[in-house]
């Protein structure tokens, strides 16, 4: 090949490009119509450019998904003419799912697809489908849709946009009260599939996602169980480790099997960590067979022993239905809270609040002349690098362990003080971080972002006062803040909250009011003032305010079922059944 | 450095140039946020042994080596601190790679993911898409290494820097066109080596 034809191919392949960026796929033959001898070649590198495009790609931070996967090549783009496939959203050992679009219905959904060879009879797969379809409950993920495409099949269902627990457990630490309440959402799903005569059988948290409304919802119902009826579908080692005995073992299941399974996740939401966890399959089944699973420490100490009922060796031993289960977690998990300090981890971190580390650009300045260890040893400057890029990554405890080596270093290290705190905050350590905010301030009493960290970690020890006068200081340091009035109105309900689970619910209502004039159009602070109302008696206030609320968000079941109750107390009783009625409705 | 900052990285290499430590452990930081992400891509298909490599202290001492070799170099140019940056973390990469996944490596017998084995082995002469197995990287990476300089430079900027093709095109002084043409001769050569190609 000559050098003006190397020269011409050059130009092609970039006009090529141009064209290919503006969504035209252009052939080799089109654009060289004019050197047929060329077509081929000009075909092979436009083939290669095709096969790097992953180059191109934008490296993310998700650890699970790093970017927008693209589509398989071995999967088609539109499915049955209607589901147009957008990006690869998880992918597993026997499936791989899809954010798509329903171009017929208009709207989002999620497409799974099982990957090329994992199944055995496309007919008992949609046979399967077909009856996971009919279960219809506000926590499991409605299928909408089974399809046929070429030699393969597709379950069509609601797209999630919450991602899932799995996801979850890895970014952040998870308040318990949260957990058993997933927990219970999941446990009421199962204990209606069980009585409809549908097993799971592939708990996981990757298989139970978070809606809008913050409910768990469980996905993916009889998938697995006709997967493993091809005989050849290895269980992954993500799966394998909520199964239970009798599955590994591969005697007959039962819906107790699945109440294992939901035993194990909810130990790992509560604490991080699995019951069982070698990182070798043979040694797991035989940890899961032989064993029996005991919770480790960070589980307290009622909720374990509901949790070593669960994951019993023998299912006669275990819970007898999953009703039964969430009941005594539910138990367990109210009487166990001497410091109430679970519905303030719950809010806050409902209210995006507690993980406040990463992606914060820190703008204090280095300080000088840091002080150094032995030379063969990493320098400050080293430990500080490090330890922010483990805080940035969310990887707290490795964090904490650098800036606390840096303080080793350079004991008044303010940047590693502050970002110290972050990481206990995050960790769900409110009394150490706040220590740490305290020695910062000292040094700097108007360092703003310090004192919203601290005001942050007082509200997780219910310290109100101490709270809010720190806010009050960056409302005075900062006055166009954007996050404070947000923040404020937080520490407000929270209050609130607490009053009002003491019985004081004029201070409840109070602080509503504060927390209303901050965030005037949260639905959820009228509903909560209503519920005070309600209290008091005052039932045509608590009225009002339910109104308010729906009028802000009509789709919460939750505000028209107490409207309801309050009409049914001003002897409104037409309108308190329609509410009754609408409230039955949107949680259908 | 948190992702999405890259426009200002240029910036802070001409501060760092005048001696501002800020901005040297800036750019630094982002060499460490990029060797992180390509670690964890790396290892995205074996989640058993990314968690070991992150829970171990090895990634962390690879992080302090990368931090180490960057803090001690005099920043000359923009080139120069990029080219060096991408450099060393391809070596860091490579390195994970041998020490862990390799006929000694301590982790060989952390490959019990998911995905069976024999799904993820094959060989890059069947096709050249993203790799999926620490062997695939380590020969792309491998191949990245034996580039000519000018289009290994090219590699370093935009797949290992993560510099958008205008920054790369202004921190080589040369044409977006120009560059394209580069790009392009760049993942035709490594297609070719990678899939054993004659030629």
């Amino acid at each position: 090949m000559t050098n003006q034809d190397e020269e011409l191919l050059a130009e092609l392949l970039l006009h090529w490009e141009e064209l290919h960026e503006r969504g035209q796929d252009t052939p080799a033959s089109e654009l060289a119509k004019n050197r047929l001898d060329l077509i081929k070649e000009l075909d092979r590198r436009i083939g290669v450019l095709k096969d790097t495009a992953w180059l191109d790609n934008p490296i993310e931070d998700d650890p699970e998904a790093d970017d927008p996967r693209p589509i398989s090549p071995h999967s088609p783009r539109t499915l049955s003419g209607r589901y147009r496939l957008d990006e690869l959203i998880a992918q597993g050992g026997f499936a791989e799912v899809y954010r798509a679009y329903d171009t017929e219905l208009q709207r989002t959904v999620a497409v799974k697809m099982p990957k090329p060879g994992r199944l055995e009879s496309t007919e008992s797969f949609q046979a399967e489908a077909r009856r996971v379809a009919r279960l219809k409950h506000e926590n499991i993920v409605p299928v909408f849709d089974v399809g046929l495409e070429g030699d393969t099949c597709f379950i069509v269902t609601e797209y999630i946009e919450g991602g899932s627990l799995a996801d979850r457990i890895v970014s952040h630490a998870i308040a318990p009260k949260q957990a058993v309440g997933w927990a219970c959402d999941i446990a009421e799903a199962l204990e209606y599939a069980h009585l409809n005569g549908v097993i799971h059988l592939d708990i996981k948290p990757a298989n139970i996602l978070i809606g809008a409304n913050g409910r768990a919802k469980l996905a993916d119902f009889g998938i697995a169980k006709s997967a493993t009826k091809t005989g050849e579908f290895a269980p992954s080692l993500g799966t394998l480790r909520y199964m239970s005995t009798e599955q590994l073992e591969g005697r007959p299941t039962d819906h107790r099997s699945d109440i294992y399974s939901l035993a194990v996740v909810l130990h790992e939401t509560l604490t991080g960590s699995l019951p069982y966890s070698s990182a070798e399959s043979n040694v797991l089944r035989k940890e899961i067979v032989e064993g029996t699973a005991l919770p480790s420490k960070g589980v307290p100490r009622e909720l374990g022993q509901v949790l070593t009922k669960a994951m019993a060796r023998s299912p006669h031993e275990r819970h007898a239905s999953a009703t039964q289960f969430a009941s005594e977690i539910r138990r367990a998990g109210v009487s166990r809270n001497p410091s109430s300090r679970w519905p303030l981890f719950g809010l806050l971190a409902c209210l995006g609040l507690l993980v406040v580390g990463a992606g914060i650009a820190f703008t204090m300045a280095q300080p000088a002349g840091p002080k150094r260890n032995e030379p063969e040893t990493a320098s400050l400057q080293e430990v500080m690098a490090v330890a922010t890029t483990n805080m940035h990554h969310e990887q707290y405890a490795k964090a904490e362990a650098g800036f606390t080596r840096a303080l080793e270093i350079d004991t008044e290290n303010l940047e590693a003080l502050k970002k110290r705190g972050l990481c206990r905050l995050n960790t769900e350590r409110p009394d150490k971080a706040a220590m740490d905010f305290d020695r910062v301030l000292a040094r700097r009493p108007d360092d703003a972002t310090t004192l919203r960290y601290r005001s942050k970690a007082y509200a997780l020890l219910q310290d109100f006062p101490r709270a809010i006068a720190d806010l009050e200081q960056v409302m005075i340091l900062t006055p166009k803040a954007a996050e404070v009035p947000g923040e404020m109105a937080t520490i407000y309900a929270l209050r609130s909250l607490e009053r009002y689970e003491q019985g004081d619910y004029q201070g409840a209502k109070d602080d509503m009011d504060t927390t209303i004039r901050f965030a005037p159009e949260a639905a959820v602070n009228y509903s909560r003032r209503g519920a005070c109302w309600f209290q008091m008696g005052e039932y045509e206030r608590a009225v009002d305010d339910f109104t308010d609320a729906v009028r802000r968000d009509s789709h919460q079941a939750e505000f028209y079922g107490k409207r309801s109750l309050a009409l049914q107390k001003i002897g409104r009783f037409e309108d308190a059944s329609n509410d009754q009625q609408k409230a039955e409705e949107l949680t259908r | 450095m948190p992702a999405g900052t890259d426009t200002q990285l240029q910036g802070l290499v001409e501060l760092a140039k005048k001696g501002d430590a800020r901005a040297k452990s800036l750019l630094i930081d982002h060499a460490c946020d990029r060797l992180l992400k390509l670690t964890r891509k790396m290892f995205r298909g074996f989640p058993g042994l990314r968690r070991w490599e992150q829970t171990d202290d090895v990634f962390q001492n690879s992080l302090i080596r990368l931090h180490r070799a960057l803090a001690t170099v005099q920043v000359e140019s923009v080139r120069h601190f990029f080219n060096l940056a991408a450099e060393q973390v391809r070596r860091e990469l490579l390195d994970l790679k041998k020490r862990h996944y390799g006929v000694y490596g301590k982790a060989r017998n952390h490959h019990t993911d998911h995905q069976p084995s024999d799904d993820a082995g094959g060989s890059l002469s069947k096709s050249f898409e993203e790799p999926d197995d620490l062997d695939r990287w380590a020969e792309f990476h491998a191949a990245v290494e034996r580039l000519p300089e000018e289009l290994r430079e090219v590699a370093n900027l935009l797949y290992y820097e993560g510099l958008s093709q205008d920054e790369a095109s202004e921190v080589l002084g040369i044409s977006i066109r120009t560059l394209k043409r580069r790009w392009h001769d760049t993942k035709q050569r490594l297609h070719r080596v990678l899939r054993d190609e004659p030629g």
